[in-house]
């Protein structure tokens, strides 16, 4: 509910936006706006798993600054020295964690797509460019859990005869897999062969073919397009005013924080978590609708 | 010899060796354009082995898996300079014909980089996988070399010696040295020889291993949809 029902092209230029201010942004106000959201937003949509990998992320960003601050010496304030005689900085410590941070918030962003984007989004954005393409997709999107139902497929019949993956000694496993890899490779050529076939026969790569799609641009998405585009000039407005800027070597110099900064932290506050919001109020909504019954 | 096959070898005496040499000015990432470019000429020769019809889509289905069997076989294989790449190119071209062996070559070299990462050596290893791809397709031509294990185990340990192998490191001779002389080619070449051995040894066992069910495969689907064939099936 929210934010997958939205058109697909509005999902693809929210992403887009948001993961290149996640990856860009090196001020950390912004960089910790954008990280809490994409993890709100992952939990709210995929509960506890999202959770465990938000929280494993943590330790590996820390680990990366560790390891980036005893390879990198910039910076003036030095926290010691290590066994061969480099200086561990505070500088090059707070950039690794800088760092760390804007690759795991892009991971998680990622992790939001995954669960937005279904593959029919994603064939009917590449059909607007070229339905061909778009009819490859399909078909191969569509292989990769047929090839894995037909190797659970060979494996229960190779069973019946003696043959599967954990039956006899290892070499005969060994000999096992081999055997039910290559029945599968002559499945899948062969299967991908007649379904290419069929395609044509059907007439799929006649000229003027366009691909069939639920989608439409109704009130709602020209709704979230303007508010996306305004909270997205916000954000420009504070890089054009210097609110972004940030030193890190020799010294951390930051942009002098004045009250206006807090309008374009709040601005793209509100841009990284507009789905996130989406979702909420949609739910509040069916609450309420469904209380009225 | 049919056009194709000429075709095949001008481009890849003329044409592939000319891109290589204006391609290493190209500043930056410019490999990537060298790349694409060299799958744009590949297609020249592979479109002409169809001469008066167009390429399906199921000869095109079946060069992506075979691609795809390629790249598993480069990135599967834990062992550094111990890959089943060589071979399945290889048995491609010996099953399809050089031009076909030639694109998988290529597109397999192209592709798999992303897992080992790109450089300016992308295009070279593209022109020495689709080299060797395309030498086995001349070889095995028409049957007139028996397609026995053994023989093509021994073909392969050889092609990766003395062709794949020693194409491969032109791409250090000409990326990497200050200046081409003939102690440092073979400098180059000598040191570039354990690691043509391993991958020879592997090519012979994957040939041995693989050659016959894979060609079996192969010529299967041929026979059964016509496939990279002309019009007279041929």
């Amino acid at each position: 509910m929210g934010f997958e029902l939205c058109h697909p092209a509005v999902n693809l230029i929210y992403f887009t936006v948001v993961i290149y201010g996640m990856l860009c942004f090196r001020h950390p106000a912004f960089l910790i706006v954008s990280y809490l959201s994409a993890a709100a937003y992952s939990i709210k949509r995929n509960g506890i798993r999202a959770f465990v990998f938000d929280a494993a992320l943590l330790p590996l960003t820390g680990a990366f600054a560790l390891y980036y601050s005893s390879y990198t010496h910039f910076g003036v304030t030095v926290i010691q020295q290590n066994f061969i005689g480099n200086s561990i900085t505070v500088e090059s410590l707070v950039y690794g964690v800088v760092l760390g941070l804007s690759v795991s918030g892009a991971m998680i962003w990622f992790s939001c797509i995954f669960s937005v984007f279904s593959s029919d989004k994603v064939i009917y954005l590449f059909g607007k460019a070229s339905p061909k393409l778009s009819l490859f997709l399909s078909v191969l999107l569509r292989m990769v859990p047929r090839i894995k139902k037909e190797a659970g497929k060979i494996n229960t019949a190779q069973r019946g005869i003696g043959r599967g993956v954990n039956q006899g000694n290892i070499f005969a496993r060994l000999r096992n897999c081999i055997r039910i890899f290559s029945i599968l490779i002559t499945w899948t050529t062969d299967s991908l062969t007649s379904v290419s076939e069929s395609m044509q026969s059907r007439g799929s790569l006649l000229r003027g073919r366009k691909a069939f799609s639920i989608y439409r641009f109704d009130n709602r998405d020209r709704a979230y397009v303007i508010g996306m585009f305004v909270c997205i000039t916000l954000t420009v407005m504070g890089v054009m005013l210097k609110q972004t800027d940030i030193v890190y070597d020799p010294k951390i110099i930051i942009a002098p924080i004045t009250s206006m900064s807090y309008v374009f932290y709040i601005g793209y506050a509100v841009l990284c978590l507009m789905p996130l919001g989406l979702e909420l109020w949609t739910e509040y909504k069916f609450r309420k609708a469904r209380k009225a019954i | 010899m049919k056009k194709s096959n000429i075709a095949m070898l001008l481009v890849f005496l003329a044409l592939i060796p000319l891109t290589l040499f204006l391609g290493e000015k190209l500043p930056g990432k410019g490999y990537y354009i060298t790349g694409v470019l060299i799958i744009a000429e590949l297609m020249l020769p592979f479109f002409m082995m169809f001469e008066k019809r167009r390429p399906q889509a199921r000869e095109l289905v079946v060069i992506a898996v075979m691609c795809t069997i390629a790249i598993i076989g480069r990135v599967a294989i834990p062992i550094p300079h111990f890959k089943a790449a060589y071979a399945v190119i290889m048995l491609t071209g010996i099953a399809f014909g050089p031009e076909t062996g030639f694109i998988v070559g290529a597109i397999t070299a192209f592709a798999s980089n992303f897992f080992y990462g790109q450089g300016a050596y992308m295009p070279w290893q593209m022109m020495a996988y689709g080299a060797g791809g395309m030498l086995s397709g001349f070889v095995f031509l028409n049957n007139k070399v028996p397609r026995k294990p053994w023989i093509m185990a021994v073909f392969g340990f050889l092609s990766v010696i003395l062709w794949i192998g020693p194409l491969l490191d032109t791409s250090h001779i000409f990326l990497m040295m200050p200046e081409i002389n003939f102690s440092s080619v073979t400098a180059s070449l000598a040191s570039g020889f354990p690691v043509n051995v391993s991958q020879g040894v592997c090519t012979a066992l994957m040939m041995f291993l693989l050659g016959k069910p894979l060609l079996e495969k192969l010529d299967r689907i041929k026979l059964k949809y016509g496939m990279m064939e002309d019009e007279n099936g041929v």
